[in-house]
Order: structure tokens, then C-alpha cells, then sequence
């Protein structure tokens, strides 16, 4: 039943898509396409997403799709070992936006991913850089295949001068491995965020959001070789392992994640110019159970994560757009090993605990894209976005007494051009390269959608390619069938 | 610009906030005082000490070479000492001291330091002990063919004859919260399952120095039953035990002398720890000890309290005293170790067959005695520092 459930969810949305479809002509579906995929764009739709309560001034019409995709990723060296050496994943999704009135909004999504991501090592997890350090993992690793599914969908209602909007996400994912270590990953991630915004003057929307979110993986890795000499660890961060249950004396394990957070968003009550900004913290606790050993909490993690970005737009006229951005990400996260005494029964009592692990990571990003427009009646759009983004990361033990500093930063430049002719179609062409202290990367990609009866249909495709210094390359390319309407 | 300031106040105000929530702590971990009570024997003076500790959670190492004002962080210890001490005689002596699962916290933060003689010198002494048996022909089930081999350590001719074989009666493996009987505590004595010993009057079996005597359970060749599997006729013993009832019957080869059968928890057949995760003591029965007068004055009943809480009782076991004990092998796999069954004055550490305890990983593997040099003699002197995880290797039966 599981299985089906995206497909029922995409049937549950297309109905609203086709009523949506009816009152408007494919050269605004086409334009508000364009827009959309549009790094101005793109930018603006991203503040009215970012509360459930700032859904209704996302678009001025109902539009939905669906699209199906294909991604490969490969690099000869991990960048991170718990992460593999890239993936093949195929995705379906579909996804709704629907104005039931000029008041009431809703909206859904749902999208069903599944594939391998390849070479994962030291963590017999999925969602590493969330449960980091604390997990189960061995130094043989392999392919692990993933089936995903998430659903999610909201709704939001005006009232005056006020609105309020509630949306729940859910994701299920498995993963496994067919050879030893044998793993099964079964996550469960579920977030559930409220709202409410007010216009403030005669322009700008104030909101408030507020997001809770409950999580869980359960870990269970099997040897099938009766001769089997792979080991299991308990890894505690920067190679070392909780000595306790090391050697497979653990086998089962549990991820329980707890999350609060909650952001302020300021962002004009349209799609023209003006001061866009937005705030969040959210605050997350994960806890490691070892569940053969009368589920005692190993380990647990809290992490801070502060957000904040701002942008200011000035559409074009006669002249170009700018719509320069600067946004910066802080987390903190703290790790905390549980100490046991002697075993009582089947499990251990907790005698003590020792903050370990530390990690403070902060990622800066300064960008402004420039765009020219031409008032033709076939619309060329053209914009270059130059772009610096940095990156200090920092990842400590306190015994062994242990300190890692990596420092990132590259400056890039990409340039997007999209072309659209009235009753014709729209063609799109992006390219962006880069340099930093420790890579270089390009990336290109294509794409042509056009109108059929009001649906746009589009394919596009892309390729990276990134080298890094002094150690490998990394290529990846995505192809999306989808349709819009 | 229309939107009033105070809106951006309350939203820097927000950021702040969130800032300071994200900041970590670097207080550092509460250390508590260490009180000792060090139990010497006596007459003897100490005159240093170095004393390791090490947690089992994180596998942090401390090392101090006294005993005043040292403090450890919350944890389970298990601490290992050694100390060069003189007698009441002015001999210079060394001194070791081994505590498991010491557990330090606020309210608990005492060790207690049982110091014992430590002679690294050795008699008689397992060079081989063989319990994990061989796959039989189906690879399903095992052979009978475990062995143990003991050595003459010694420059010097020595009698194996009132030698006593015994294994624990309880397991490594097992999670015990507690020995109730004071009596059947490692530190006091060894509980045994088992007691057979070489027949003899005391100088009917010598063993010369560097040679060695074998005790098979079976002495056949087992080469008949799966290729290439031990022949034991070679065997200098073998326990035989006669068995009436049921089906299950022992094979007695009758050119092989069988060992004198004074104890054994089974109504049938003594097969030893094929999971190998007891111990093993070569005990030197006390000179006129005749087997009644032993059962009627060692026995070993003991009472401890099981992994659900209850108190339980084991009627089917015998005392060895500590002192009786030529050589003392603790077994069992690094993963499943739950307890010491035998004493750390006899053995600190335990010997493991594999990291992993599967039938894969053990059968057909023994252990072997390593070797620590070459006496004055010429006579190979085996490692025997009373420290089986340093002092064996797991090879091949075959």
C-alpha cells in the first residue's frame, strides 16, 4: 500500500490542476514558467515559501505538474566517505498550487525517489549529515539502495489584513544493502509547520512561522557470511568509536530526533521590488539508542542552526534588475556521550556523560543577479549572477583531543538566457563556473518547454563538473521530463 | 521605504537571541577525588606503584604512580597496578593488583587494591588447549576431539601424576549481577565443574623439562571419521566417563590410560566449553588428598543473583582454593565477555577464539602457548605471565 501512495496523492492533486488550468491562456502559463525557473524569480518565490501563512501571494494563479527525472552522480573519491561516491536516483513528483478563492490557498506535493547512492562507508545510516557523529558504520561500506517518499501539503486563508497557513511534510525512506554488512534503514520524518502574517503598511507582509518535526531511523545491520569478520562500530566523530560496544556488540540501532523552530519573514505583498528578508533558528536533538542493549541512549547530539538572509529587488524598467542577496547559515552542534556503569539485567545504567564533539559550521553566500529584459513580443531574458560563497567549518573532540578547521570559499559567475515567443515555446540556456580555494566547477544546462493546449510541456538537462584540487573530479547530469498546467 | 523601524529592532532582537541559544558550553567534565583502600599482604612494604586505569565506555587511559589526590571524570574502570614492594624478610617482590567494573561517579569514587604476589615463574603450565572441536563430516555438528597439552616450564623434571584438569562452572559469557556465596567469588576460589586428575602416586608420570604431556577427551583417530581430522592415539590420557543410561556412550581407547574421574557436573560425557568461553585450571591437588576426602570437604554449591534479578542456586559445583592452582586459562570471545570467572591473581585477562564468537569462526582452532625464549638450558620457556591475552595465539587445530 505504501508503494501506491504517491501515485494516489499525484491523482488527489491533478484534479485541482485541471480546474486550475481553465482560466487562464499557456503564454501566461508559459511566462509565469519562465519566471519561475528565472534567478530573479526563483528568489522572490522563495520568501513567500518560507511560512505557510505567505503561500497565497506566491502566485497569482493556480498551477500544478508533474516531472519525472533522472540524476546521476560520480566521483572517483568521496568527499565525505559517509556520503559515498555519488548516486543514480530516479524521481517522479507532482506538485499543486491551487487558489480555492481570493482568500483560501492550498496546496500539495508528493514524489517517490529511488536508486543508489554508491560506496557509502563508516555510516550504515542514511541522513548522516543529520545524525553526525554519532552512528553505527564499518570500514567495507557499498551501494545502498533508497526508496523514498514524501508527501506534503498546506493550506492558507486570508483574513483582512491578516493570514494564517498550516503545512505538514512526511517522508518515508528505506535503504538496504544486498551484500554484508546487510543494512535496512526505515525513516519516518515528519514536520508540521503554522503560520500567520500581517500586512504592514501599504506593501509589506510580516510573518511568523513556527515548524515542529519528529524523526526517526531504525538500523539494522545482518552478516549472512558465517565466516564474517567485518566489524560494526559505534563511531563517535573524527574516526574514534565508543570502545564500550565496539566490534558488532551492537548491531540495532535507533535515531529519535526532536525539532523546534520558528522564523520572521519580511517580504513585499507582490512580486516587484522592495526589501525581502527572513530570520530562523531552529533547535534539533537527536538521540543514538543502541536497541541490543535495552535501548540505553549512547549518545546525543543538540544542534542550533541560526538562518538569516536578505535581498532587495529593483525590477528593471528601462535599465536592468538587481536583486542582490546576502544570506548566512550558523549552526552549532554539540555532542554528548552517556557513560554506563556495571550491567544490571539487560541494561546499563547511565553513571556519567562527557561532552565530546563539537562542530560549528558557517556558510555566507553574497550574490546579485542582473537581469535585462527586452519588451519584444519573442521576450528575451538574460541574467548574470555573479556570486561569492564561503564556508568555515570546524570540528573538535575534546578527548582525544582533536581539532579539524576546513575553510572554503569560491567566487562564481552564471549566466541564464531564456527566450519565449507568444503561442510558441520557451528556451532556456544556463551556464556558471567558478573558482575557490580548493575547486573548481562549471555547469551547464539546457532546457525547452512548450505550450500544448494550455499544458507546458518541457524536458531539460544539465551537467556539472567540478574538480577538486589535489584530489579528484566530480561529474554529475540531470534530465527532467515534466509538464506544467 | 514603508515599513517602521521598530519591526527591524525586534527582528535583530530574534537574531541575537537565536545567536546566543547556538552557543556551546566549554565547561569542562566534573572530576571526582579517588579515595583507595590497598589490601597488602603482610609484612610487605611497598616502595612503588604504577597504577592504569582504563574506561570501559570510551577506552580512555590514566596512568598515576600514586595513589594520593587523584581524580577521575564519571566512568567504568578497570584498573591493572603492579608495585615493587619488600617482605617482611627485606626480598624485594613484585605486587599486582587487578579490579574490574570500578565505577566512579559523584556519590561512588573508592577503588579498592587487592595486592597479590605476582611470580612470573611457571611449573606446569596449558601450552595448548583445544575445546572448540572439529566440524564433523555434515559441517553441521562437532567432533569429540578436544585436547589440552601442559608443559614442563622448568629446567627441572617434574610429575604430572595428582595434576587435576577443572573447568569453571560459570561462564564469561553470562550476565550475573552479583555472587551471593561469599566462598564461590573468583577472588576466594575457583568453582569447578569438573575434576579429573592424572592417576599416580606421585612419581609414576615425569615430564621432562620442555617436554609435555597430552590429554585428549577421545584418543581415536578421528582422520577415520572426517579426512584429515586429529589422531589422538598419540594421547599420554583421556577422560573416559562411563555412561549407563541413554544413548549417549563415551569411546575408551584401552591403550591409552584414562584420568581418575573425582567430579563432573554431567551425567554423561564431559564435553569442555566448545563455545570456549570458560576457564581452565591445572590444579595440584594437595599431597594425600584422596577424591572422597575432597567431595566431602570442597563442595562448591553457591547461590548469585541471575541477569532477571532473581537469586539462583548451582549445586553442581566443587571449590578449588586459589593457591592449589599451578596454572589458571581464562576463555572466552571479546564480544561476548560479561565477567571474570576465574581470579585476576591467577588471570587478569581472558584468551578469545575469535572477535566474533560463530561456529565459522571457531571450530577447528586452538590455543597455543607462546613463546617467550630459551633457558639456560636450552629448554624452550613458554610465556606465561598470568595474562592470557597476551600470553596465547589461536591457530589451527590441524
Amino acid at each position: 500500500m505504501t508503494r501506491h501512495l504517491p501515485i494516489i496523492a499525484v491523482m488527489m492533486l491533478f484534479p485541482a490542476a485541471g480546474m486550475a488550468a481553465g482560466d487562464r491562456n499557456g503564454d501566461v502559463l508559459l511566462h509565469t514558467v519562465e519566471d519561475m525557473l528565472s534567478p530573479t524569480g526563483s528568489t522572490v518565490r522563495r520568501y513567500f515559501t518560507s511560512g505557510p501563512s505567505l503561500q497565497p501571494w506566491r502566485d497569482s494563479l493556480s498551477v500544478s505538474g508533474a516531472a519525472a527525472s533522472f540524476d546521476i552522480d560520480r566521483q572517483p573519491q568521496p568527499t565525505e566517505a559517509q556520503n559515498g561516491t555519488g548516486h543514480n536516483l530516479y524521481s517522479l513528483e507532482a506538485q499543486s498550487y491551487y487558489k480555492l478563492s481570493q482568500l483560501s490557498t492550498v496546496w500539495g506535493r508528493a514524489s517517490f525517489t529511488a536508486g543508489v547512492t554508491r560506496s557509502v562507508r563508516y555510516a550504515d545510516c542514511i541522513d548522516y549529515d543529520l545524525l553526525a557523529p554519532y552512528v553505527l558504520g564499518d570500514d567495507t561500506g557499498g551501494d545502498i539502495a533508497r526508496q523514498r517518499y514524501s508527501f506534503g501539503g498546506g493550506w492558507a486563508r486570508r483574513y483582512g489584513v491578516w493570514s494564517i497557513g498550516i503545512e505538514a511534510d512526511y517522508r518515508a525512506e528505506t535503504a538496504s544493502r544486498s551484500h554484508d554488512p546487510r543494512v535496512r534503514d526505515i525513516v519516518s520524518d515528519l514536520s508540521v509547520s503554522v503560520g500567520g502574517s500581517r500586512l504592514v503598511g501599504s506593501r509589506y507582509l510580516l510573518a511568523a512561522d513556527a515548524t515542529l518535526r519528529t524523526y526517526r531511523q531504525d538500523v539494522d545491520i545482518d552478516f549472512l557470511n558465517p565466516s564474517n569478520t567485518i566489524m560494526t562500530r559505534p563511531y563517535t566523530g573524527m574516526g574514534n568509536v565508543y570502545k564500550r560496544f565496539d566490534n558488532n556488540q551492537c548491531t540495532s540501532n535507533g535515531h529519535n530526533l526532536t525539532a523546534l523552530g520558528g522564523g520572521i519573514t519580511l517580504t513585499p505583498d507582490s512580486h516587484g521590488g522592495g526589501l525581502r528578508a527572513r530570520a530562523a533558528y531552529s533547535h534539533i536533538r537527536v538521540s543514538m539508542v543502541l536497541r541490543d542493549f535495552s535501548n540505553i541512549t549512547m549518545a546525543t547530539t543538540v544542534t542550533g542552526v541560526t538562518e538569516a538572509s536578505v535581498a532587495w529587488y529593483r525590477p528593471g524598467g528601462d535599465g536592468p534588475a538587481f536583486l542582490p542577496e546576502i544570506a548566512a547559515r550558523y549552526s552549532s552542534r554539540s555532542g554528548t556521550e552517556n557513560l554506563f556503569g556495571t550491567a544490571q539485567g539487560s541494561g546499563y545504567p547511565t553513571v556519567g556523560r562527557r561532552d565530546n564533539y563539537s562542530l560549528q559550521r558557517l556558510d555566507a553566500t553574497v550574490r546579485m543577479p542582473i537581469e535585462w529584459r527586452t519588451a519584444t513580443e519573442g521576450r528575451l531574458r538574460l541574467t548574470a549572477t555573479p556570486a561569492v560563497t564561503g564556508m568555515v567549518r570546524e570540528e573538535r573532540l575534546r578527548e582525544p583531543a582533536t581539532k579539524r578547521t576546513d575553510r572554503y570559499y569560491i567566487a562564481t559567475l552564471g549566466l541564464d538566457a531564456s527566450l519565449s515567443r507568444p503561442g510558441g515555446g520557451l528556451m532556456r540556456a544556463k551556464v556558471n563556473g567558478g573558482s575557490g580555494n580548493s575547486a573548481t566547477a562549471v555547469t551547464a544546462g539546457a532546457g525547452y518547454s512548450r505550450d500544448f493546449s494550455g499544458k507546458i510541456v518541457g524536458i531539460e538537462a544539465s551537467y556539472a563538473h567540478t574538480h577538486y584540487h589535489n584530489r579528484c573530479n566530480r561529474n554529475a547530469a540531470t534530465i527532467t521530463l515534466s509538464i506544467i498546467f | 521605504m514603508n515599513f517602521n523601524r521598530p519591526i527591524f529592532r525586534k527582528l535583530a532582537l530574534c537574531g541575537a537571541v537565536a545567536l546566543g541559544l547556538t552557543a556551546c558550553s566549554d565547561e569542562p567534565e566534573p572530576l571526582y577525588d579517588v579515595t583507595f583502600s590497598e589490601n597488602v599482604p603482610e609484612g610487605c612494604t611497598i616502595t612503588s606503584q604504577t597504577i592504569n586505569f582504563t574506561e570501559l565506555n570510551t577506552g580512555a587511559t590514566t596512568t598515576v604512580t600514586g595513589t594520593a589526590g587523584l581524580s577521575l571524570g564519571a566512568g567504568t574502570y578497570s584498573v591493572d597496578a603492579t608495585a615493587e614492594a619488600t617482605d617482611a624478610s627485606g626480598n624485594k617482590k613484585t605486587l599486582r593488583a587487578v579490579a574490574r567494573n570500578i565505577v566512579i561517579t559523584a556519590t561512588a569514587h573508592s577503588v579498592t587494591l587487592d595486592w597479590f604476589y605476582y611470580n612470573a615463574t611457571s611449573t606446569f603450565v596449558f601450552s595448548e588447549i583445544y575445546t572448540s572441536g572439529s566440524l564433523n563430516a555434515t559441517g553441521k555438528g562437532k567432533l569429540y576431539d578436544s585436547y589440552f597439552r601442559i608443559y614442563n616450564n622448568t629446567d627441572e623434571v617434574l610429575y604430572a601424576d595428582g595434576l587435576a584438569i577443572c573447568e569453571s562452572a560459570m561462564n564469561s559469557a553470562t550476565n550475573i549481577q552479583s555472587i551471593v556465596t561469599e566462598a564461590a567469588r573468583p577472588e576466594k576460589n575457583f568453582i569447578t565443574q569438573v575434576v579429573y586428575v592424572i592417576p599416580g602416586n606421585g612419581t609414576d608420570v615425569p615430564v621432562q623439562p620442555g617436554q609435555s604431556i597430552k590429554i585428549a577427551d577421545q584418543a581415536i583417530d578421528w582422520s577415520e571419521q572426517v579426512a584429515g581430522a586429529l589422531d589422538h592415539r598419540d594421547a599420554d590420557f583421556e577422560w573416559y566417563d562411563e555412561v549407563t543410561t541413554g544413548s549417549l556412550r563415551d569411546t575408551n581407547n584401552p591403550d591409552v590410560p584414562d584420568l581418575d574421574k573425582w567430579y563432573s557436573y554431567s551425567r554423561t560425557i564431559w564435553l569442555p566449553s566448545q563455545q570456549c568461553n570458560r576457564a581452565y585450571a591445572l590444579v595440584r591437588m594437595p599431597s594425600g588428598m584422596t577424591a572422597e576426602n575432597y567431595l566431602s570437604n570442597y563442595d562448591g554449591t553457591y547461590s548469585y543473583i541471575g541477569v532477571t534479578g532473581k537469586e539462583m542456586t548451582n549445586k553442581n559445583a566443587c571449590i578449588i582454593p586459589n593457591d592449589w592452582i599451578l596454572d589458571g586459562v581464562s576463555l572466552c570471545s571479546d564480544t561476548d565477555f560479561r565477567m571474570a570467572v576465574i581470579s585476576p591473581a591467577v588471570d587478569m585477562s581472558h584468551a578469545s577464539i575469535a572477535l566474533e564468537n560463530t561456529v565459522a569462526n571457531s571450530a577447528g582452532k586452538k590455543f597455543v602457548r607462546l613463546t617467550a625464549g630459551t633457558s639456560p638450558a636450552g629448554n624452550t620457556i613458554l610465556q606465561d605471565t598470568d595474562d592470557s591475552a597476551n600470553d596465547f595465539e589461536v591457530v589451527s587445530a590441524r
